[in-house]
Protein backbone atom coordinates (compact mmCIF):
# COMPACT_ATOMS: atom_id res chain seq x y z
CA UNK A 1 0.00 0.00 0.00
CA UNK A 2 1.14 3.43 -1.20
CA UNK A 3 -0.41 6.20 1.37
CA UNK A 4 -1.48 8.93 -0.41
CA UNK A 5 1.04 11.49 -1.12
CA UNK A 6 0.29 14.32 0.67
CA UNK A 7 -1.49 17.74 -1.42
CA UNK A 8 1.73 20.03 -0.35
CA UNK A 9 3.98 17.21 -2.48
CA UNK A 10 1.12 16.58 -4.79
CA UNK A 11 1.63 20.19 -5.74
CA UNK A 12 5.28 20.41 -6.18
CA UNK A 13 5.77 16.94 -7.78
CA UNK A 14 7.30 17.72 -10.50
CA UNK A 15 11.12 17.42 -10.60
CA UNK A 16 11.70 17.14 -6.82
CA UNK A 17 14.39 14.18 -5.72
CA UNK A 18 11.82 11.31 -4.87
CA UNK A 19 12.35 9.94 -0.99
CA UNK A 20 11.13 6.23 -0.15
CA UNK A 21 9.68 5.57 3.72
CA UNK A 22 9.54 2.47 4.87
CA UNK A 23 8.39 1.97 8.69
CA UNK A 24 5.40 -0.24 10.23
CA UNK A 25 4.05 2.59 12.36
CA UNK A 26 1.48 4.10 10.48
CA UNK A 27 1.34 7.55 12.46
CA UNK A 28 5.13 7.93 12.10
CA UNK A 29 4.74 6.99 8.46
CA UNK A 30 2.17 9.99 8.02
CA UNK A 31 5.24 12.69 10.30
CA UNK A 32 7.65 11.30 8.16
CA UNK A 33 6.18 12.06 5.15
CA UNK A 34 4.72 15.96 6.00
CA UNK A 35 8.03 16.50 7.24
CA UNK A 36 10.09 15.65 4.37
CA UNK A 37 7.44 16.49 1.72
CA UNK A 38 7.53 20.09 3.52
CA UNK A 39 11.08 19.71 2.66
CA UNK A 40 11.32 19.81 -0.66
CA UNK A 41 11.08 16.05 -1.56
CA UNK A 42 8.83 13.51 -3.70
CA UNK A 43 7.76 11.17 -1.01
CA UNK A 44 6.60 7.45 -1.34
CA UNK A 45 5.66 5.39 1.67
CA UNK A 46 5.30 1.63 2.75
CA UNK A 47 4.17 -0.34 5.95
CA UNK A 48 6.57 -3.28 5.14
CA UNK A 49 9.93 -4.21 2.88
CA UNK A 50 7.96 -6.50 1.50
CA UNK A 51 5.39 -3.48 0.06
CA UNK A 52 8.74 -1.60 -0.97
CA UNK A 53 10.16 -4.48 -2.92
CA UNK A 54 6.89 -5.59 -4.67
CA UNK A 55 6.07 -1.97 -5.72
CA UNK A 56 7.31 -0.63 -9.59
CA UNK A 57 9.83 1.44 -9.78
CA UNK A 58 8.91 4.97 -11.82
CA UNK A 59 11.60 6.74 -10.84
CA UNK A 60 14.78 6.58 -9.64
CA UNK A 61 15.41 6.64 -5.67
CA UNK A 62 17.10 9.65 -3.90
CA UNK A 63 17.13 8.08 -0.87
CA UNK A 64 15.32 5.50 0.67
CA UNK A 65 14.47 5.78 4.62
CA UNK A 66 13.85 2.45 6.60
CA UNK A 67 12.93 1.81 10.34
CA UNK A 68 15.34 -0.95 11.27
CA UNK A 69 12.67 -2.69 13.46
CA UNK A 70 10.53 -3.89 10.94
CA UNK A 71 8.09 -7.44 11.66
CA UNK A 72 9.33 -9.59 8.32
CA UNK A 73 12.00 -8.33 6.28
CA UNK A 74 13.87 -6.26 8.29
CA UNK A 75 15.12 -2.73 7.93
CA UNK A 76 19.04 -4.57 7.90
CA UNK A 77 17.63 -7.33 5.92
CA UNK A 78 16.26 -4.99 3.35
CA UNK A 79 19.83 -2.65 3.53
CA UNK A 80 21.77 -5.79 2.68
CA UNK A 81 19.91 -7.22 -0.27
CA UNK A 82 19.12 -3.39 -1.93
CA UNK A 83 22.88 -3.50 -1.50
CA UNK A 84 23.69 -6.68 -3.55
CA UNK A 85 21.18 -6.03 -5.80
CA UNK A 86 23.53 -3.12 -7.78
CA UNK A 87 23.05 0.59 -7.80
CA UNK A 88 23.39 2.08 -4.75
CA UNK A 89 20.65 4.45 -2.98
CA UNK A 90 21.41 6.21 0.15
CA UNK A 91 19.64 4.69 2.89
CA UNK A 92 18.93 6.09 6.18
CA UNK A 93 18.06 3.07 9.16
CA UNK A 94 16.79 4.92 11.67
CA UNK A 95 16.51 3.58 14.62
CA UNK A 96 14.30 4.81 17.46
CA UNK A 97 15.30 2.74 20.45
CA UNK B 1 -43.58 -72.31 89.65
CA UNK B 2 -45.89 -69.91 87.32
CA UNK B 3 -45.72 -67.06 90.29
CA UNK B 4 -42.26 -67.51 90.77
CA UNK B 5 -41.35 -67.01 86.94
CA UNK B 6 -44.02 -64.03 87.16
CA UNK B 7 -42.04 -61.93 89.73
CA UNK B 8 -39.07 -62.82 87.78
CA UNK B 9 -40.44 -61.24 85.25
CA UNK B 10 -41.33 -58.15 86.97
CA UNK B 11 -37.78 -58.05 88.51
CA UNK B 12 -36.13 -57.85 85.38
CA UNK B 13 -38.28 -55.59 84.15
CA UNK B 14 -37.75 -53.41 86.79
CA UNK B 15 -34.20 -53.95 86.41
CA UNK B 16 -33.67 -52.89 82.94
CA UNK B 17 -35.87 -49.92 83.26
CA UNK B 18 -33.54 -49.30 86.25
CA UNK B 19 -30.27 -49.81 83.50
CA UNK B 20 -31.97 -47.74 81.19
CA UNK B 21 -32.65 -44.81 82.96
CA UNK B 22 -29.06 -45.05 84.15
CA UNK B 23 -28.15 -44.76 80.87
CA UNK B 24 -30.50 -41.50 80.18
CA UNK B 25 -28.81 -40.05 82.88
CA UNK B 26 -25.14 -40.95 81.35
CA UNK B 27 -26.01 -39.54 78.23
CA UNK B 28 -27.69 -36.55 79.72
CA UNK B 29 -24.48 -35.96 81.98
CA UNK B 30 -22.21 -37.09 78.84
CA UNK B 31 -23.74 -33.98 76.91
CA UNK B 32 -23.96 -31.33 79.40
CA UNK B 33 -20.21 -31.99 79.56
CA UNK B 34 -19.29 -31.74 76.05
CA UNK B 35 -21.88 -28.87 75.83
CA UNK B 36 -19.97 -26.88 78.43
CA UNK B 37 -16.68 -28.05 77.66
CA UNK B 38 -17.22 -26.97 73.99
CA UNK B 39 -14.35 -24.16 73.06
CA UNK B 40 -16.79 -22.01 71.03
CA UNK B 41 -19.43 -20.01 72.46
CA UNK B 42 -22.78 -21.95 71.83
CA UNK B 43 -26.25 -21.25 72.74
CA UNK B 44 -29.52 -23.47 72.12
CA UNK B 45 -32.53 -21.59 70.97
CA UNK B 46 -36.12 -22.98 70.98
CA UNK B 47 -38.85 -22.80 67.95
CA UNK B 48 -38.89 -18.89 68.90
CA UNK B 49 -35.63 -17.95 69.18
CA UNK B 50 -35.62 -18.21 73.06
CA UNK B 51 -32.39 -19.16 74.61
CA UNK B 52 -32.84 -22.07 76.54
CA UNK B 53 -29.45 -23.16 77.62
CA UNK B 54 -25.85 -21.51 76.80
CA UNK B 55 -22.53 -23.31 78.17
CA UNK B 56 -19.90 -21.39 80.13
CA UNK B 57 -18.08 -20.31 77.17
CA UNK B 58 -21.17 -17.93 75.86
CA UNK B 59 -21.76 -16.42 79.29
CA UNK B 60 -17.87 -15.63 79.37
CA UNK B 61 -17.77 -14.36 76.10
CA UNK B 62 -20.97 -11.95 77.04
CA UNK B 63 -19.13 -10.75 79.72
CA UNK B 64 -15.61 -10.22 78.48
CA UNK B 65 -17.47 -8.14 75.63
CA UNK B 66 -19.10 -5.55 77.99
CA UNK B 67 -22.49 -6.95 77.57
CA UNK B 68 -24.74 -8.03 80.14
CA UNK B 69 -24.18 -11.80 80.49
CA UNK B 70 -27.90 -11.53 81.79
CA UNK B 71 -29.30 -9.77 78.56
CA UNK B 72 -28.08 -13.24 76.10
CA UNK B 73 -28.67 -15.64 78.86
CA UNK B 74 -31.51 -18.12 79.40
CA UNK B 75 -34.77 -16.51 78.93
CA UNK B 76 -34.20 -13.93 76.27
CA UNK B 77 -35.24 -14.06 72.49
CA UNK B 78 -31.89 -14.42 70.78
CA UNK B 79 -34.00 -13.02 67.77
CA UNK B 80 -34.98 -9.83 69.68
CA UNK B 81 -30.64 -9.04 70.61
CA UNK B 82 -30.17 -9.59 66.82
CA UNK B 83 -32.95 -6.97 65.84
CA UNK B 84 -31.92 -4.70 68.66
CA UNK B 85 -28.05 -4.52 66.94
CA UNK B 86 -29.60 -4.07 63.50
CA UNK B 87 -31.42 -1.25 64.95
CA UNK B 88 -27.99 -0.03 65.78
CA UNK B 89 -26.66 -0.19 62.17
CA UNK B 90 -24.75 -3.47 62.67
CA UNK B 91 -25.12 -4.68 59.44
CA UNK B 92 -23.47 -8.39 60.18
CA UNK B 93 -26.50 -8.77 62.56
CA UNK B 94 -28.93 -8.59 60.11
CA UNK B 95 -27.27 -11.61 57.98
CA UNK B 96 -26.84 -13.48 61.78
CA UNK B 97 -31.11 -12.73 61.78
CA UNK B 98 -31.51 -14.11 58.14
CA UNK B 99 -29.70 -17.56 59.49
CA UNK B 100 -31.02 -18.28 62.78
CA UNK B 101 -34.47 -17.44 61.18
CA UNK B 102 -33.80 -19.90 57.99
CA UNK B 103 -32.55 -22.54 60.16
CA UNK B 104 -35.44 -22.54 62.39
CA UNK B 105 -38.37 -21.98 59.74
CA UNK B 106 -37.11 -25.07 58.14
CA UNK B 107 -35.54 -23.32 55.35
CA UNK B 108 -31.73 -24.37 55.81
CA UNK B 109 -30.10 -27.17 56.65
CA UNK B 110 -27.18 -25.30 58.57
CA UNK B 111 -25.86 -21.75 57.92
CA UNK B 112 -22.64 -20.63 58.47
CA UNK B 113 -21.39 -16.98 58.39
CA UNK B 114 -17.90 -14.96 58.89
CA UNK B 115 -18.11 -12.07 60.80
CA UNK B 116 -16.06 -9.11 62.05
CA UNK B 117 -15.98 -7.50 65.98
CA UNK B 118 -13.95 -4.47 66.41
CA UNK B 119 -12.79 -5.38 69.96
CA UNK B 120 -9.54 -3.58 71.93
CA UNK B 121 -6.50 -4.94 70.13
CA UNK B 122 -7.87 -4.40 66.59
CA UNK B 123 -11.06 -6.21 64.94
CA UNK B 124 -11.81 -9.94 65.95
CA UNK B 125 -13.51 -12.18 63.35
CA UNK B 126 -15.93 -15.23 64.20
CA UNK B 127 -17.09 -17.77 62.53
CA UNK B 128 -20.85 -18.37 63.72
CA UNK B 129 -22.86 -21.48 62.90
CA UNK B 130 -26.75 -22.41 63.27
CA UNK B 131 -27.80 -25.70 63.57
CA UNK B 132 -31.33 -27.14 63.84
CA UNK B 133 -32.08 -28.66 67.35
CA UNK B 134 -32.92 -32.05 66.36
CA UNK B 135 -35.66 -33.01 68.96
CA UNK B 136 -39.53 -32.87 68.35
CA UNK B 137 -40.08 -29.37 69.58
CA UNK B 138 -37.53 -27.65 67.28
CA UNK B 139 -34.88 -24.76 67.67
CA UNK B 140 -31.31 -24.58 67.02
CA UNK B 141 -27.90 -24.53 68.12
CA UNK B 142 -26.09 -21.61 67.52
CA UNK B 143 -22.59 -21.60 68.06
CA UNK B 144 -19.76 -18.54 67.52
CA UNK B 145 -15.89 -19.59 67.22
CA UNK B 146 -13.21 -17.10 67.50
CA UNK B 147 -11.89 -17.61 63.97
CA UNK B 148 -9.34 -14.09 64.67
CA UNK B 149 -6.24 -16.63 64.20
CA UNK B 150 -7.27 -18.09 61.35
CA UNK B 151 -8.17 -14.81 59.43
CA UNK B 152 -4.80 -13.14 60.47
CA UNK B 153 -2.77 -16.51 58.91
CA UNK B 154 -4.95 -15.65 55.73
CA UNK B 155 -4.61 -12.57 55.44
CA UNK B 156 -0.58 -12.63 56.22
CA UNK B 157 -0.23 -15.65 53.42
CA UNK B 158 -2.37 -13.15 51.05
CA UNK B 159 0.19 -10.16 51.72
CA UNK B 160 3.19 -12.16 51.21
CA UNK B 161 1.61 -13.56 48.04
CA UNK B 162 1.26 -9.89 46.78
CA UNK B 163 4.48 -8.73 48.18
CA UNK B 164 6.30 -11.51 45.63
CA UNK B 165 3.60 -10.74 43.14
CA UNK B 166 4.95 -7.36 42.97
CA UNK B 167 8.57 -8.11 43.38
CA UNK B 168 8.37 -10.55 39.84
CA UNK B 169 6.06 -7.77 38.42
CA UNK B 170 8.88 -5.64 39.08
CA UNK B 171 11.52 -8.34 37.73
CA UNK B 172 9.44 -8.76 34.67
CA UNK B 173 9.29 -5.04 33.79
CA UNK B 174 12.73 -5.08 34.33
CA UNK B 175 13.49 -7.46 31.72
CA UNK B 176 11.18 -5.43 29.21
CA UNK B 177 12.56 -2.25 29.69
CA UNK B 178 13.24 -1.99 26.37
CA UNK B 179 10.14 -2.66 25.03
CA UNK B 180 8.54 -0.53 27.35
CA UNK B 181 11.14 2.56 26.41
CA UNK B 182 10.16 1.90 22.86
CA UNK B 183 6.50 1.66 23.27
CA UNK B 184 7.18 5.96 25.26
CA UNK B 185 9.70 6.94 22.80
CA UNK B 186 7.74 6.01 19.53
CA UNK B 187 4.91 7.98 20.04
CA UNK B 188 7.26 10.84 21.49
CA UNK B 189 9.42 10.28 17.86
CA UNK B 190 6.11 10.87 16.04
CA UNK B 191 5.19 14.21 17.99
CA UNK B 192 8.59 15.47 17.44
CA UNK B 193 8.30 14.71 13.50
CA UNK B 194 4.88 16.05 13.39
CA UNK B 195 5.97 19.00 14.96
CA UNK B 196 8.57 19.80 12.96
CA UNK B 197 6.75 19.20 9.96
CA UNK B 198 3.88 21.67 11.28
CA UNK B 199 6.37 23.92 11.56
CA UNK B 200 7.61 23.89 7.99
CA UNK B 201 4.08 24.31 7.13
CA UNK B 202 4.05 27.29 8.89
CA UNK B 203 7.17 28.23 7.58
CA UNK B 204 6.60 28.22 4.04
CA UNK B 205 3.40 30.79 4.41
CA UNK B 206 -0.16 29.95 3.61
CA UNK B 207 -0.01 26.61 5.29
CA UNK B 208 -2.28 23.78 3.94
CA UNK B 209 -4.87 23.94 7.08
CA UNK B 210 -5.65 19.90 6.63
CA UNK B 211 -2.40 19.11 6.80
CA UNK B 212 -1.79 21.22 9.70
CA UNK B 213 -4.70 20.04 11.30
CA UNK B 214 -3.68 16.48 10.54
CA UNK B 215 -0.34 16.80 12.27
CA UNK B 216 -1.50 18.53 15.37
CA UNK B 217 -4.33 15.65 15.33
CA UNK B 218 -1.33 13.38 14.90
CA UNK B 219 0.48 15.21 18.15
CA UNK B 220 -2.67 15.05 20.39
CA UNK B 221 -3.06 11.40 19.48
CA UNK B 222 0.44 10.46 20.23
CA UNK B 223 0.46 12.06 23.15
CA UNK B 224 -2.40 10.66 24.48
CA UNK B 225 -1.05 7.23 23.34
CA UNK B 226 2.36 8.03 25.41
CA UNK B 227 0.28 8.51 28.74
CA UNK B 228 -1.37 5.81 28.47
CA UNK B 229 1.53 3.18 28.37
CA UNK B 230 2.92 5.34 31.47
CA UNK B 231 -0.30 4.88 32.75
CA UNK B 232 -0.14 1.19 32.65
CA UNK B 233 3.36 0.95 33.68
CA UNK B 234 2.84 3.16 36.85
CA UNK B 235 -0.29 0.81 37.97
CA UNK B 236 1.90 -2.41 37.31
CA UNK B 237 4.95 -0.84 39.32
CA UNK B 238 2.69 -0.05 41.92
CA UNK B 239 2.13 -1.77 44.79
CA UNK B 240 -1.68 -1.43 45.52
CA UNK B 241 -4.02 -3.45 47.29
CA UNK B 242 -6.27 -6.33 45.70
CA UNK B 243 -9.02 -4.46 44.25
CA UNK B 244 -11.93 -6.09 42.59
CA UNK B 245 -13.73 -4.35 39.23
CA UNK B 246 -15.76 -5.85 36.43
CA UNK B 247 -12.73 -6.35 33.71
CA UNK B 248 -13.09 -6.53 29.66
CA UNK B 249 -9.91 -9.42 29.59
CA UNK B 250 -9.47 -8.94 26.06
CA UNK B 251 -8.77 -5.16 26.76
CA UNK B 252 -6.61 -6.41 29.49
CA UNK B 253 -4.82 -8.70 27.49
CA UNK B 254 -4.78 -5.82 24.26
CA UNK B 255 -2.99 -3.59 26.43
CA UNK B 256 -0.38 -6.13 27.85
CA UNK B 257 0.37 -6.74 24.23
CA UNK B 258 1.27 -3.56 23.24
CA UNK B 259 3.85 -3.42 26.15
CA UNK B 260 5.41 -6.74 24.54
CA UNK B 261 4.91 -5.49 21.47
CA UNK B 262 8.13 -4.24 20.39
CA UNK B 263 10.02 -7.40 22.30
CA UNK B 264 8.07 -9.47 19.97
CA UNK B 265 8.88 -8.24 16.84
CA UNK B 266 12.73 -7.69 18.18
CA UNK B 267 12.52 -11.64 18.04
CA UNK B 268 11.72 -11.72 15.49
CA UNK B 269 7.94 -13.03 16.27
CA UNK B 270 4.61 -12.69 14.69
CA UNK B 271 1.90 -11.69 17.15
CA UNK B 272 -1.53 -12.59 16.51
CA UNK B 273 -4.58 -10.83 18.77
CA UNK B 274 -7.56 -12.33 18.45
CA UNK B 275 -9.79 -10.81 21.07
CA UNK B 276 -13.29 -10.01 20.11
CA UNK B 277 -14.96 -7.23 21.94
CA UNK B 278 -17.62 -7.39 24.15
CA UNK B 279 -17.28 -10.20 25.50
CA UNK B 280 -18.93 -11.09 29.32
CA UNK B 281 -17.02 -9.03 32.21
CA UNK B 282 -14.91 -11.02 34.60
CA UNK B 283 -14.79 -9.68 38.47
CA UNK B 284 -10.69 -9.09 39.35
CA UNK B 285 -8.33 -7.36 39.95
CA UNK B 286 -6.79 -5.89 37.43
CA UNK B 287 -2.97 -5.54 38.01
CA UNK B 288 -2.99 -9.18 38.92
CA UNK B 289 -4.57 -10.33 36.36
CA UNK B 290 -2.36 -8.13 33.67
CA UNK B 291 0.79 -9.94 35.46
CA UNK B 292 -0.44 -13.07 34.79
CA UNK B 293 -1.05 -11.81 31.16
CA UNK B 294 2.31 -10.09 30.89
CA UNK B 295 4.08 -13.35 32.72
CA UNK B 296 2.21 -15.68 29.98
CA UNK B 297 3.51 -13.28 26.87
CA UNK B 298 6.90 -13.02 28.37
CA UNK B 299 7.28 -16.88 28.37
CA UNK B 300 5.73 -17.28 25.24
CA UNK B 301 8.18 -15.18 23.39
CA UNK B 302 11.57 -16.45 25.43
CA UNK B 303 10.28 -20.32 24.51
CA UNK B 304 10.94 -19.16 20.91
CA UNK B 305 13.56 -16.77 21.15
CA UNK B 306 16.48 -20.15 20.27
CA UNK B 307 13.83 -22.07 17.81
CA UNK B 308 14.37 -22.32 14.08
CA UNK B 309 11.09 -21.56 11.84
CA UNK B 310 8.10 -19.73 12.57
CA UNK B 311 7.75 -18.28 15.65
CA UNK B 312 4.60 -17.33 16.36
CA UNK B 313 2.57 -16.64 19.08
CA UNK B 314 -1.24 -16.55 18.96
CA UNK B 315 -3.49 -14.91 21.57
CA UNK B 316 -7.14 -15.58 21.56
CA UNK B 317 -9.88 -14.56 24.44
CA UNK B 318 -13.33 -16.53 23.81
CA UNK B 319 -16.40 -16.84 25.50
CA UNK B 320 -17.01 -20.14 27.21
CA UNK B 321 -20.91 -21.27 27.63
CA UNK B 322 -21.28 -21.55 31.66
CA UNK B 323 -17.70 -21.31 32.42
CA UNK B 324 -16.91 -17.79 31.60
CA UNK B 325 -14.21 -16.70 29.53
CA UNK B 326 -11.05 -18.15 28.54
CA UNK B 327 -7.42 -17.28 27.15
CA UNK B 328 -5.18 -18.85 25.53
CA UNK B 329 -1.60 -18.14 24.58
CA UNK B 330 -0.17 -20.03 22.01
CA UNK B 331 3.68 -20.39 20.61
CA UNK B 332 5.89 -22.70 18.48
CA UNK B 333 8.39 -22.54 20.95
CA UNK B 334 10.58 -25.29 22.45
CA UNK B 335 7.94 -26.80 23.97
CA UNK B 336 7.96 -29.19 27.27
CA UNK B 337 7.30 -33.10 27.82
CA UNK B 338 4.17 -34.25 28.75
CA UNK B 339 5.44 -34.81 32.22
CA UNK B 340 6.30 -31.13 32.56
CA UNK B 341 3.40 -29.77 31.97
CA UNK B 342 2.14 -29.37 35.76
CA UNK B 343 5.47 -29.34 37.45
CA UNK B 344 6.14 -25.90 35.73
CA UNK B 345 3.48 -24.84 37.81
CA UNK B 346 5.69 -25.77 41.07
CA UNK B 347 7.78 -22.59 42.75
CA UNK B 348 11.39 -22.31 41.54
CA UNK B 349 11.28 -25.35 38.83
CA UNK B 350 12.31 -23.09 35.94
CA UNK B 351 13.74 -24.11 32.41
CA UNK B 352 14.90 -20.43 31.96
CA UNK B 353 18.61 -19.71 32.52
CA UNK B 354 17.23 -15.92 34.41
CA UNK B 355 14.56 -16.52 36.01
CA UNK B 356 13.74 -17.37 39.88
CA UNK B 357 10.92 -20.03 38.56
CA UNK B 358 8.46 -18.48 40.53
CA UNK B 359 6.57 -16.77 37.79
CA UNK B 360 3.60 -19.49 37.09
CA UNK B 361 3.58 -20.43 40.65
CA UNK B 362 2.01 -16.91 41.25
CA UNK B 363 0.25 -17.09 38.24
CA UNK B 364 -1.43 -20.38 39.47
CA UNK B 365 -2.09 -18.75 43.19
CA UNK B 366 -3.69 -15.16 41.04
CA UNK B 367 -6.10 -16.99 39.04
CA UNK B 368 -7.02 -19.45 41.14
CA UNK B 369 -7.63 -16.80 43.75
CA UNK B 370 -10.27 -15.40 41.21
CA UNK B 371 -11.83 -18.45 40.95
CA UNK B 372 -10.31 -19.66 37.83
CA UNK B 373 -7.86 -22.07 36.39
CA UNK B 374 -4.49 -22.21 34.46
CA UNK B 375 -3.48 -25.14 33.28
CA UNK B 376 -0.81 -25.55 29.58
CA UNK B 377 -1.22 -27.85 27.01
CA UNK B 378 1.24 -29.39 24.64
CA UNK B 379 0.38 -28.24 20.64
CA UNK B 380 0.24 -30.87 18.07
CA UNK B 381 2.86 -29.57 15.97
CA UNK B 382 4.91 -27.69 18.31
CA UNK B 383 5.03 -25.78 21.12
CA UNK B 384 2.74 -25.12 23.64
CA UNK B 385 -0.31 -23.45 25.10
CA UNK B 386 -1.35 -21.68 28.16
CA UNK B 387 -4.72 -21.60 29.08
CA UNK B 388 -6.73 -19.28 31.32
CA UNK B 389 -9.87 -19.74 32.19
CA UNK B 390 -11.75 -17.09 34.75
CA UNK B 391 -15.37 -17.33 35.22
CA UNK B 392 -17.51 -13.98 33.86
CA UNK B 393 -19.42 -11.82 36.13
CA UNK B 394 -19.16 -10.93 39.87
CA UNK B 395 -17.12 -13.67 41.40
CA UNK B 396 -15.76 -14.95 44.28
CA UNK B 397 -12.95 -12.32 44.20
CA UNK B 398 -9.08 -12.18 44.50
Amino acid sequence: MVLSETRAATARVGQQPLVCVVDDDTAMLRALRLLIATSGFSVETYASAEQFLESPRSRTIACLVVDVHLGGVSGLDLHEGLARSGPSIPVDLHHRL
Amino acid sequence: MHRLGLLGDIFANALSRKQSETAVLESKALASTIFTSLYGHVAAVDRDGVIIAVNESWTRFARENGGDPARASVGTSYLQILRGAINRGDTDARRALEAVEAVLEGRARQAVLEYACPSGDGARWFEMAVEPFRRPQGGAIISHVDITQRRRAEEEARRQREELAHALRVTTMGELAGSLAHEINQPLAVIVTSAQAAQRLLDAGRPDRAELRGALTDIADQGKHAAQVIGRLRALFRKADSELQLLDVGELVTGMASLVRHDVERRGIAMTLDCPPRLPPVSGDSIQLQQVVLNLLVNACEAMSTVDGPRDLIVATRERAGLGIELTISDTGLGLKESELERIFEPFLTTKAAGLGMGLSISRSIIEAHGGRIWVTCNPDRGITAHVELPSGPGPGA
